[in-house]
């Protein structure tokens, strides 16, 4: 198999953190995350040919959970850049704080300063806020980092991250053109739904992995993983029935709609679970069963409805 | 071994016909990545790795899926040949001429020789018939006296000029023959492979699966133009998934990128963003610092308006303006509420869907709907595609943009048919009225400018 990776480098999607594990800095549960062997060989790619990797796919098939789980696996710490619409390129790298500096000068004018906050406000960097990138590249270790739902920024956002992205560096002008060059290359996840078109230049840097929906097995797997206690033949059938559920959904709304995804299965079953084992597998032979979990548009219920109607 | 000799080379280079955005430095890196050891453990891994590193977007991986399996289902021993020429071609930087030469040449030669062993077996059933024409002669002639003269005359004629000159008319129909078994399963392939590619795209989304079905009415269409480029390229089968985008007379790429310049980038909304220069200004003015000066925050406030012509003569150009929504949704122009339909020119109202069922007031539209923002582009042959002239038509669409180009920023027209044939027809006139491009890239891009208020040399506006 792949012989030249540095083995503390290699994803193999296999250490799964134990129930009730918590992340250390955030206090949030970690969860399990099961990769299909694609996704693990990707990301091995990506790693070793330092490039980003491009993830689509279904909104809930878990894009965004991978990059926690490569770095709960190689243990390196994690960056996330959460986009928005009014975000910009230059906010991941780092914010220079004007409004402080402006504040700070006012002071120190009106002499309303300590003097031993003098030398504090003299240096340029006390005003630099450094962005998520900005704190990737300044890591002593390796980072990974997280850039998701890159499409819902400007269509130039992606454009103006080609430099750091791919040279590693960028130039902080308010500290005189000081250029901040990463220690080690980070680890790049970016996330996309594919609201909008990512331009050629941007894709030609990344590399493309499109998580497919999990079949029957994974799926089982999967809810194994979440909930270790849950009988088989409940999560079996939780997923029979929200296979037909979805197949459904494509059946009658095509590809445009929101089909019921991993991350609405395992809210479900998570509902499910709190039943006695028989009343849930009753419930779940008759109507579906907490059907606001998986079914998120009207149209979605309506057309239930009307299916519960004509059987 | 050359690292262009392997058979990935030649996946490359038809990925990169195919219109994938490759570089060299993207082959180079799957060679890295293989000789770390990734991908070769079989032909799977292979195809992963590729697709991982070449492969952008879902469509481009059923291209890649076709090709792939064309190219490593055809055997590895021939393949370095199409590539190498195409890599010593002196023009890099125009691929496509060489290698399709390169095409032509090797379809012309497998024609050939094909023809030639198919004349060469004609003729020997021929030969072999007159063999036995002579035996059943010979023996005739022994059973009957009075066919043997005739049969004696019969093999002295034959012989050479009858010979010659049938054995020549074998080969030719032989070739003619086998010219045409393989432009019939040249066609079948095509078919073939269109067939298995629409099986496998159960989740393709919905364009992609407009540039496969409707590529046909586009062909016809294209071949009916009578543009070399397109018409020749319809018949070269190799390339043929791929081919199908050509049929549009733009790129899906090259509109993407076109709808990217469309952009009007103004400050508004909430004051959110900190306005260094007033504050400087502001400090200056005062001596000291008051409060800092806020902005709004600069976006991209395109409002654009697809105007589309529907039936009719439009029909084969239906998948074009499908094509056009699509990319311009996709570079973040379009909400689904700003496209309308209407049938050869407005006239009262427009239409929400493509099945006329919404209508809207044209006025309403005008007036409420337009703003000084609105920037229309509209879709519609203008009576181009019937060859003559209606002067009504031309009143009624006069009528139509007169309100419009008031009402809008700016107002183009996009027409599917090429300009050398709107002279003498209804477009003619029309295209005096209002800024009309063909449905060309260089055209589109212009088409954008105007959007953009760019003004045009040769404009009107």
């Amino acid at each position: 198999m792949v012989t030249a990776l540095n083995p503390q480098l290699t994803y193999t999607g296999t250490k799964q953190p134990q129930p009730g594990e918590r992340n250390p800095q955030t206090q949030r549960p970690i969860l399990p995350y099961l990769p299909s062997e694609e996704l693990v060989e990707v990301v091995n790619l990506a790693v070793f040919l330092q490039r980003p990797l491009l993830l689509k796919g279904e909104p809930g098939c878990g894009k965004t959970r991978l990059a926690e789980a490569v770095a709960y696996e190689l243990g390196l710490p994690l960056e996330s850049w959460f986009v928005k619409s009014t975000s910009r390129a230059q906010d991941g790298l780092y914010r220079y704080d004007t409004v402080a500096r402006l504040r700070d000068g006012q002071l120190a004018a009106n002499q309303l300063l300590k003097p031993e906050d003098l030398p504090r406000i003299s240096d340029p960097k006390t005003y630099i806020k450094w962005g998520p990138l900005g704190r990737a590249f300044q890591n002593d270790q390796r980072t990974i980092l997280l850039i998701d739902e890159i499409d819902k920024a400007d269509i130039d956002f992606p454009n103006d991250l080609l430099l750091e992205l791919d040279e590693s560096r960028f130039v902080v002008e308010e500290l005189e053109q000081q250029v901040v060059e990463a220690k080690f290359p980070p680890i790049v996840f970016i996330t996309s739904n594919d609201e909008k078109d990512l331009p050629d230049a941007f894709l030609r840097r990344c590399l493309f992995h499109y998580i497919a929906f999990p079949n029957h097995k994974r799926l089982a797997d999967i809810l194994h993983g979440m909930f270790p206690e849950a009988p088989e033949d409940l999560a079996n059938k939780a997923i029979e029935r929200f296979m037909i559920l979805r197949q459904t959904m494509q059946n009658s709304g095509g590809v445009t709609t929101k089909k019921a995804s991993t991350s609405e299965l395992i809210d479900w079953f998570r509902v499910l679970q709190q039943y006695p084992q028989d009343e849930a597998l009753a419930k779940l032979d008759g109507k579906l069963p907490f059907g606001s979990v998986l079914l998120k548009s009207w149209e979605d219920h309506q057309r239930y409805l009307r299916q519960v109607g004509t059987n | 071994m050359n690292a262009r000799d392997l058979p990935l080379f030649e996946l490359f280079t038809r990925l990169q016909e195919a219109g994938l955005p490759l570089g060299l430095n993207e082959y180079a890196q799957v060679i890295q990545a293989i000789q770390a050891g990734f991908g070769i453990s079989d032909k799977a891994s292979l195809a992963r790795l590729c697709k991982a590193l070449w492969v952008k977007t879902e469509d481009e991986a059923y291209v890649f899926k076709y090709h792939f399996d064309k190219v490593f289902k055809e055997g590895l021993s021939e393949q370095p040949n199409v590539p190498l020429s195409y890599v010593g071609s002196e023009n890099p930087n125009n691929p496509v001429l060489p290698n399709i030469a390169n095409l032509l040449q090797s379809i012309i030669i497998r024609r050939v020789v094909i023809g030639v062993f198919t004349g060469v077996v004609f003729l020997t059933i021929g030969l072999a018939g007159r063999r036995l024409y002579q035996l059943i002669g010979t023996q005739a002639g022994v059973e009957s006296t009075s066919n043997k003269t005739d049969s004696r005359d019969n093999k002295n004629a034959f012989p050479l000029a009858i010979s010659l000159g049938a054995s020549f008319t074998i080969i030719l129909l032989g070739g003619g023959v086998a010219w045409l078994l393989i432009k019939n399963s040249a066609s079948d392939e095509d078919e073939s492979s269109d067939s298995s590619a629409t099986t496998k795209k159960t989740n393709l989304s919905s364009t992609s699966k407009l540039e496969l079905t409707g590529h046909q009415a586009q062909a016809k269409l294209a071949l009916a133009n009578a543009r070399p480029a397109v018409s020749y390229e319809s018949g070269i089968s190799s390339i043929s998934t791929t081919t199908k985008a050509d049929y549009f007379p733009i790129k899906k790429r090259k509109l993407q990128q076109s709808w990217r310049y469309l952009r009007c980038n103004r400050r508004e909304g909430p004051k959110l963003e900190l306005d260094i220069a007033g504050t400087v200004q502001q400090i200056g003015r005062h001596g000291f610092l008051v409060k800092p000066v806020r902005q709004a925050t600069r976006l991209n406030r395109t409002d654009l308006i697809l105007l589309l012509d529907q039936d009719g003569s439009m029909v084969p150009f239906q998948s074009m303006g499908r094509q056009l929504i699509h990319t311009a949704a996709r570079a973040g122009h379009l909400p689904s509420s700003n496209v309308y339909y209407f049938h050869n020119c407005p006239r009262g109202y427009l239409y929400h869907d493509p099945f006329t069922r919404q209508p809207e007031p044209l006025f309403r539209f005008l007036t409420q709907r337009l703003s000084p923002t609105s920037v229309v582009m509209i879709f519609s042959d203008a009576g181009a595609a019937r060859r003559n002239l209606n002067p009504d038509r031309v009143q009624k669409t006069r009528d139509f943009l007169e309100p419009l180009t008031r009402y809008a920023r700016r107002v183009v027209w996009l027409n599917p048919i090429p300009a050398e044939r709107w002279h003498s027809t209804t477009a003619e006139p029309i295209s005096k009225l209002v800024s009309m491009f063909e449905t060309k890239p260089t055209a589109f891009k212009l088409a954008i400018d105007v959007l953009r208020g760019q003004k045009l040399a040769d404009s009107l506006f």
